[in-house]
């Protein structure tokens, strides 16, 4: 088994949320630490725990991701795996050369260039003069500022400013590298470039621990998920599952205020003649209920369970719509299926969505099954909820692909189907497939 | 690469200080960790200081041009009756005014130092001690250039050096140290409570004038009871007695006390360090962004 270089057991750490007192209880705390004392694990008044028993251990090669709503207490976390900050109880221990990009900007002079700041970054990273100047061209080259290395860093874009700082971190080749949301800010591309620069470093046996809100890029770069909410653990394991989890939660929350998906909306024009019982899906071979997270290109296959109330033989459209979040319509398909039941009867029918042509978002698909003109048996307006990511990571590694989403053109009031969907296959073969 | 016996670090809620030998262990190879980053840091910020203005280093003489200036005219109008001997006032105030400002230099000079650094060492894990000694860097070399009008007037004045003169470096270097020390003491009050680095701010210009700066301390009343319990008084007449000779309104017998004091300066300031040390992220959490 791999070396072991983050042990982290048990570790709390408790904030204050009144300005004044935290300052006062600084002050105590100093005089604690002074003493030899441990500061009290009780919470003082208006003290709150931002981070409460978190452990995880990690080998050489292995990465996690770190997920969670604002304030969970992800960079606190890190904060305290690199020493910033003492723990309120537990304890931490690394092994090897630790590397943390919590912000890309600290200790960066504006007026100075960026050559300058290469070389204050460098050393504060812990590399000598030697090490930078025997680096200084590769930093240069990932970071690809080229023409402005000797500008004064003022007059950097902010995706300069990030570009540069990382070029100079994974420069460093630390043992554990510790990496906080700052890539938001870099482009498309350079986001990708550092995405394979983290999938090369993790190839070179680092462990890797990632804080991001782009569960896309959890996904494609770790393979274990840490999600904290609140400061503690709500769920740790397998990456994909934990990115799915949180965010069925948050998609739920966001949709309603109980923080659960809500339950099927059945509009009010249907005729309730077959309703829809059950709905699953399933993602690469991964079974899952409504809310669902699927990388771009990735197939969505999901079977409908649908309950006739009365006897129907007829023809019929499996209508779905797709929204994102706010409501604007993103594209629609219309199957053809027969239906052929008598009341109480229960139907399944399994579909497939290629996802290729989405960009990346959230969605919320609508549903209806009618007859052609005439009325609508059920119509669900919350069938299912999507979030598509980009494509993953180890499509990203292979030199040359391109991105292929592409922009949906709606402006012509036709609707371009930014989806492909295969007939139903426990249906009778569909006849055709038309879009509305 | 793997299995190579590699550095461990490990944080925990317990104290540093039950583990004294590590802690201090820690102190001195944050020290040795500073060498590099220190001298960068302290040229960051000079040339980022001077890049953007037009005068340039005229900046770090000219308030004590000015404090010069200002206590020249009142010696000359004789508001001021200064006993300095051989040694011209102008000059007399010029150089008890560089040391002085040595002294706080080393106090204020590290309480910004650090405050400016809060958000990068609530970001960065890189050698605490590096700022200190990057701020120590910069209040010596603003006392380089500060020593250019003093070199000018010497001159002018024309007045003689003592034979010792090169030795007035280590008193100077006493009272850097002496407010380093008062500084890494009282740091995480100074920077957790703002009261009370406004009133350490005040307490120093009171200190300005209960030590011989501008003039020579009085030997009779109550003034001359302050300058005696004042620390920085030893090191200051030590320091003009080497340099200007005897006769430079200096009492004499300053050097003894300056050296018990120097001597007992160094084990402090490694205790000093280690204050620092152990405060320093308590003062990032409560402030550091």
């Amino acid at each position: 088994m791999s070396q072991l270089l983050v042990d982290v057991q048990d570790i709390s750490k408790k904030f204050c949320r009144d300005l004044k007192r935290s300052l006062l209880y600084g002050v105590r705390d100093v005089w604690t630490e002074i003493r030899g004392g441990s500061v009290s694990p009780a919470l003082r008044s208006k003290e709150f725990w931002a981070l409460q028993d978190v452990s995880f251990q990690l080998r050489r090669g292995e990465s996690l991701g770190i997920i969670g709503r604002n304030g969970a207490g992800k960079t606190t976390l890190l904060k305290i795996l690199n020493g910033l900050i003492k723990p309120t109880r537990g304890s931490v221990t690394m092994r090897g050369r630790v590397q943390a990009l919590i912000a890309l900007n600290a200790g960066i002079s504006p007026v100075l260039t960026g050559r300058e700041n290469i070389y204050i970054n460098g050393t504060m990273m812990g590399l000598s003069r030697h090490d930078i100047q025997q680096r200084l061209d590769a930093i240069v080259d990932f970071a690809e500022i080229g023409d402005f290395l000797d500008t004064p860093m003022r007059n950097y874009s902010s995706g300069m400013r990030v570009r540069l700082g990382f070029a100079v971190a994974i420069h460093v080749r630390p043992d554990v590298l510790i990496i906080d949301e700052v890539l938001a800010v870099g482009d498309q591309k350079f986001r990708r470039k550092a995405r394979n620069a983290m999938a090369q470093l993790l190839e070179q046996e680092i462990a890797l621990i990632f804080i991001s809100h782009n569960l896309h890029e959890v996904m494609g770069i770790t393979q274990q998920a840490l999600w904290l909410d609140g400061g503690q653990v709500v769920q740790r394991g397998d990456s994909s599952a934990v990115c799915n989890a949180y965010l069925q939660s948050s998609l739920g929350g966001s949709v309603s205020q109980t923080g659960d998906i809500p339950p099927l909306q059945p509009g009010n024009k249907r005729t309730g003649e077959l309703i829809v019982q059950e709905v699953q899906t399933q993602v690469n071979g991964v079974t899952g209920g409504r809310a669902v997270t699927v990388s771009s290109g990735t197939c969505l296959q999901f079977e409908l369970t649908l309950h006739a109330q009365a006897t129907i033989a007829e023809a019929v459209y499996h209508v779905f719509e797709l929204h994102d979040l706010n409501g604007s319509n993103a594209g629609c398909v219309v199957i053809n299926d027969h239906i052929q039941a008598v009341a109480g009867d229960r139907l399944t029918r399994r579909f497939e969505v290629t996802t290729g042509d989405l960009f990346a978002g959230d969605y919320v698909v609508a549903y209806q099954i009618a007859t052609e003109g005439g009325p609508e048996f059920e119509n669900i307006s919350n069938l299912l909820y999507a979030s598509v990511t980009a494509p993953d990571l180890t499509e990203l590694v292979i030199p040359g692909t391109v991105n292929h989403l592409r922009p949906l053109n709606n402006s012509r009031g036709a609707w371009r189907i930014p989806f492909t969907m295969q007939p139903p296959t426990a249906a009778r073969p569909a006849s055709e497939e038309k879009s509305r | 690469m793997s299995n190579l016996p590699l550095p461990i670090t490990s944080y925990s809620a317990h104290s540093e200080v039950r583990r004294p030998g590590r802690l201090l262990r820690q102190t001195l190879a944050g020290l040795w960790a500073a060498r590099e980053l220190a001298a960068r840091l302290a040229r960051r910020d000079l040339s980022a200081r001077y890049r953007e203005s037009f005068l340039g280093i005229l900046w770090a003489v000219g308030p004590s041009l000015i404090t010069v200036l200002t206590f020249s005219l009142l010696q000359q109008q004789q508001i001021l009756n200064a006993q300095t001997g051989s040694v011209p006032y102008p000059v007399y105030v010029l150089f008890g005014t560089i040391l002085w400002e040595l002294f706080t230099g080393a106090i204020l000079g590290t309480l910004n130092e650090v405050r400016g650094a809060l958000t990068t060492l609530s970001k960065v894990n890189i050698s605490r001690e590096a700022f200190l000694i990057s701020g120590l860097y910069k209040l010596l070399f603003d006392t380089t250039i500060k020593c250019l009008p003093l070199v000018i007037l010497l001159l002018a004045y024309g007045v003689p050096l003592a034979a010792s003169f090169p030795l007035a470096l280590l008193p100077a270097l006493g009272m850097m140290a002496l407010g380093l020390l008062i500084a890494l003491v009282l740091l995480p009050l100074l920077l957790l409570v703002q009261d009370i680095a406004r009133l350490v701010t005040a307490l120093l210009t009171f200190g300005l004038f209960v030590t011989p700066v501008l003039y020579p301390m009085p030997t009779t009343g109550f003034l001359s009871v302050l300058a005696g319990l004042n620390p920085v008084t030893p090191f200051l007449n030590t320091a003009r007695a080497a340099f200007f000779g005897s006769d430079a309104g200096a009492p004499a017998g300053s050097e003894m006390t300056a050296l018990v004091f120097g001597l007992a300066l160094l084990p402090c300031l490694v205790i000093g360090l280690v204050l620092y040390r152990l405060t320093v992220p308590i003062v990032v959490e409560r402030l550091g962004d």
